[in-house]
């Protein structure tokens, strides 16, 4: 589903990623674990397409990002760490303009706004109220719910956990697992490394814009915790 | 403690003009700044020398015995520039600054963040009313007998002078603050009441103008004035040496500072810390499905319909060209007349092109697509993230300025063809044609401007709207754009007739929207493609 191949990419002389390769197949749930600064951010955003790159290739379901950019936008849903939405929409309204994007039938939209809205615990008076309202975590969750919305096959998520309360935190999880079982896949960077343990089939860590590890997490932790793989691997003169 | 609070508050304003926020506030080069810089000067000397051309002409009508008139009329003029500079502002800066909760949050007293903010504000104040204050007194010293006490009284008068505005400015602000604290549409309420300043100025101001000249006129100053704008005639007899005037100036500007800063201190933390809380609660919302296209506009739409700020600094020129078009209407027979004159020197003269070049001018003041791409901001990353091509991003930002644009033009351009023009209708569809051809040119003007410098980095829309080369470009080139085609006008009047004119303008504007829209296409949207 996500072939990400010797990614390299550079703010002016800085080396933000450098060779970085792994993959996601349908229906993995990928971990993306790194410091603060180590890449994470830069790379989901150049398989997005919002950030270019000097090297290497990305393909989403066989779709070079470089060559055809909206073709795998369209395949792909996103949810930045810190989701500035409009705020001069309603809830509904920034829904609605998401679906019109990606063509989703009226039955299925609203199908799927009451399904992850009664999920994740946005009511309807609040998906229909203005989003300048909104707490951080009701962002989030609107955020999410866009990204569902037009059932994509490759969802990228930076730190969706944060600002979730922990209803919606445990619902997210189980939404994610089901959307994989379901033969989508989803790479999310997070650094609540417990989440990672629990829920995922892969982890890559990142550090320093290289790729440490990568592969199962049987595989990537074998006995010890995941905390004290990622711990070992912090040089503590970093 | 107040020094740090002054290098935030002085480091915020540079980095308006020295970061680009397209590329993660990547610093701007020098050569950039000081074009930027020199750019931002040549607006301010153009003001001023237009100031000074007025102030010279009047001055001549005074003598030794009532040069206390000419400042009244200086000080009436800067105040309402000041006034209009600073109000929008004082607002936002001081009451919705988006570093208000971190600041108060720190161990710094409430006052000292006040006093930042305030001693801000007034030096922007003096900016603006500088723009009249310099030129108003170079032109008096290069045409008055004047005394070295005079003159240095007529300068300090510039304290009291700020003062009471960046008073009033302050008053007006913390009116609105009180007010949007009620109501649950802020938004709404900021739109309303900058319409009516708008308004309430350009009404004062025209009338002022009127005023100044009758003034000029009759050598004196009648008691109904004298009282009823008792600052301003003092500050003209201060400014001609007495005591009294000056007392009376002093002591009022620093009075009405002073209440103006009591209000704002009292008040200033509840505002800031007890905001009405208003539940994330709305109607149930509406599953409404459209194109793709139609989403684009509606996004746009909902953009630019939300900010009062947008709205006020983007579109003036809608309500000139209705304006001109009503008084074009209701004063016809003293336009027929001003026809009948021009006619004489210019034969030719059928007054479409007229029509035409006129409503040119007030596009000038329709710039929503200068600041468009800025006006995504922090939420760029959700059109980049979607599967929309920037073309048709674009595209909606265009067709959102021919929305807003087009009406007013048109009708103002219909109105003065049919009354100036009105036995030419070929030069009356040749006039629509290169009224739209020349909305098109501005939006597309625009919109280039802002994908090659967007300012993304933004706290407060104000910086959007306002700041950045690609505004600057926008409304200066085309200002000095709509005054060539304007001259052009009148010398191409003198030899053939205006359809000859307005064809060639027509082929012209168009040829420049087709390269404009051709480089949207291609090194736009390349441009486009890399902001994030």
């Amino acid at each position: 589903m996500l072939e990400i191949w010797n990614l390299t990419k550079s703010y002016g002389d800085k080396k933000a990623v450098d060779d970085l390769s792994f993959t996601v197949n349908a229906g993995e749930l990928c971990a993306f674990i790194g410091h603060n600064g180590a890449g994470k951010t830069t790379t989901l955003k150049c398989v997005v397409g919002i950030l270019g790159f000097e090297g290497g290739s990305i393909r989403v379901d066989g779709v070079s990002v470089v060559d055809d950019p909206i073709e795998v936008k369209r395949r792909v849903a996103y949810v930045p760490d810190n989701p500035d939405l409009y705020d001069f929409m309603t809830g509904m309204q920034y829904l609605n303009f998401i679906a019109d994007v990606f063509g989703v039938s009226e039955e299925d939209r609203r199908a799927r706004i009451d399904k992850y809205g009664e999920a994740l615990t946005l009511t309807p008076e609040e998906i229909g109220a203005s989003i300048s309202t909104y707490s951080h975590g009701m962002k989030q969750k609107l955020a999410l719910i866009s990204a569902f919305l037009h059932d994509p096959k490759l969802i990228i998520l930076d730190e969706p956990f944060v600002g979730l309360d922990p209803k919606a935190s445990h619902v997210l999880k189980e939404t994610m697992r089901e959307f994989c079982r379901e033969g989508g896949a989803i790479l999310f960077s997070t650094h609540i490394l417990e989440v990672a343990e629990k829920l995922c089939d892969k982890v890559a860590i990142i550090k320093g814009g290289r790729l440490v590890t990568y592969g199962s997490m049987d595989e990537v932790k074998g006995d010890s915790s995941l905390e004290d793989v990622f711990l070992d691997m912090e040089d503590p003169h970093d | 403690m107040i020094k740090a609070l002054f290098r935030k508050q002085f480091a915020e304003l540079i980095s308006q003009f020295n970061r680009r926020g397209g590329a993660k506030g990547k610093r701007r080069s020098t050569s950039s700044v000081a074009t930027f810089l020199l750019l931002f000067a040549l607006v301010f000397v153009s003001l001023g020398v237009s100031f000074f051309v007025f102030f010279k002409q009047i001055l001549g009508a005074f003598d030794e015995s009532n040069y206390e008139i000419y400042y009244m009329i200086v000080g009436l003029i800067a105040t309402a520039i000041g006034l209009m500079g600073s109000v929008f502002n004082a607002y936002s800066t001081i009451y919705e600054a988006k570093d208000n909760e971190m600041l108060l949050s720190m161990p710094i007293p409430p006052s000292r963040i006040l006093f930042v903010r305030v001693t801000a504000l007034s030096a922007m104040t003096l900016l603006y009313e500088s723009a009249v204050l310099l030129p108003a007194f170079i032109a008096f010293c290069m045409g008055a007998r004047v005394s070295v006490a005079g003159l240095v009284t007529a300068f300090f008068l510039v304290i009291p002078l700020t003062l009471l505005v960046v008073a009033l400015t302050v008053g007006i602000a913390f009116v609105v603050a009180a007010i949007a604290r009620r109501v649950k549409n802020k938004r709404a309420i900021t739109l309303v009441a900058s319409v009516l300043l708008v308004v309430l100025f350009y009404v004062l101001y025209f009338r002022a103008q009127n005023a100044a000249m009758a003034l000029v006129e009759l050598g004196t100053v009648p008691s109904a004035i004298r009282y009823g704008l008792f600052f301003f005639y003092q500050m003209g007899t201060a400014s001609t040496g007495s005591a009294f005037g000056m007392g009376v100036v002093l002591l009022t500007g620093i009075l009405a500072y002073a209440l103006a800063y009591f209000l704002l201190s009292k008040y200033f933390l509840r505002f800031v810390t007890q905001r009405r809380t208003v539940s994330a609660k709305g109607k149930v919302g509406v599953v409404k499905v459209g194109g793709r296209r139609q989403a684009l506009f509606k996004r746009d739409w909902r953009l630019y319909s939300s900010s009062p700020n947008y709205i006020m600094n983007t579109s003036f020129g809608v309500i000139f060209s209705v304006v001109i078009g009503v008084v074009a209407i209701v004063q016809s027979k003293a336009l027929l007349d001003a026809r009948a004159m021009l006619t004489e020197a210019l034969p030719h003269l059928s007054g479409t092109g007229f029509a035409a070049v006129i409503a040119i001018f007030t596009c000038v003041m329709n710039d929503i697509t200068a600041p468009s791409i800025s006006m995504e901001g922090k939420r760029l990353w959700v059109i980049r993230s979607l599967p929309v091509p920037a073309a048709e991003v674009f595209c909606a930002k265009i067709a959102l300025h021919l929305v807003v644009s087009l009406p007013g033009t048109l009708f103002e351009t219909i109105a003065i063809s049919v009354i100036f023009g009105a036995a030419d209708v070929v030069g009356a569809i040749l006039a629509v044609v290169a009224v739209v051809a020349f909305t098109l040119f501005t939006a597309c003007f625009g919109l280039c401007m802002n994908v090659r410098r967007p300012v993304l980095d933004w706290r407060d829309e104000t910086m959007a709207v306002k700041t950045g080369f690609s505004v600057f470009i926008s409304i200066f080139g085309i200002m000095m754009l709509s005054f060539v085609l304007m001259g052009l006008y009148f010398v191409a009047a003198l030899v053939f007739p205006d359809w000859v004119y307005l064809a060639v303008l027509i082929v012209a504007i168009f040829f420049a929207d087709y390269g404009m829209l051709h480089w949207l296409r291609t090194k736009g949207v390349a441009r486009f493609d890399k902001l994030g």
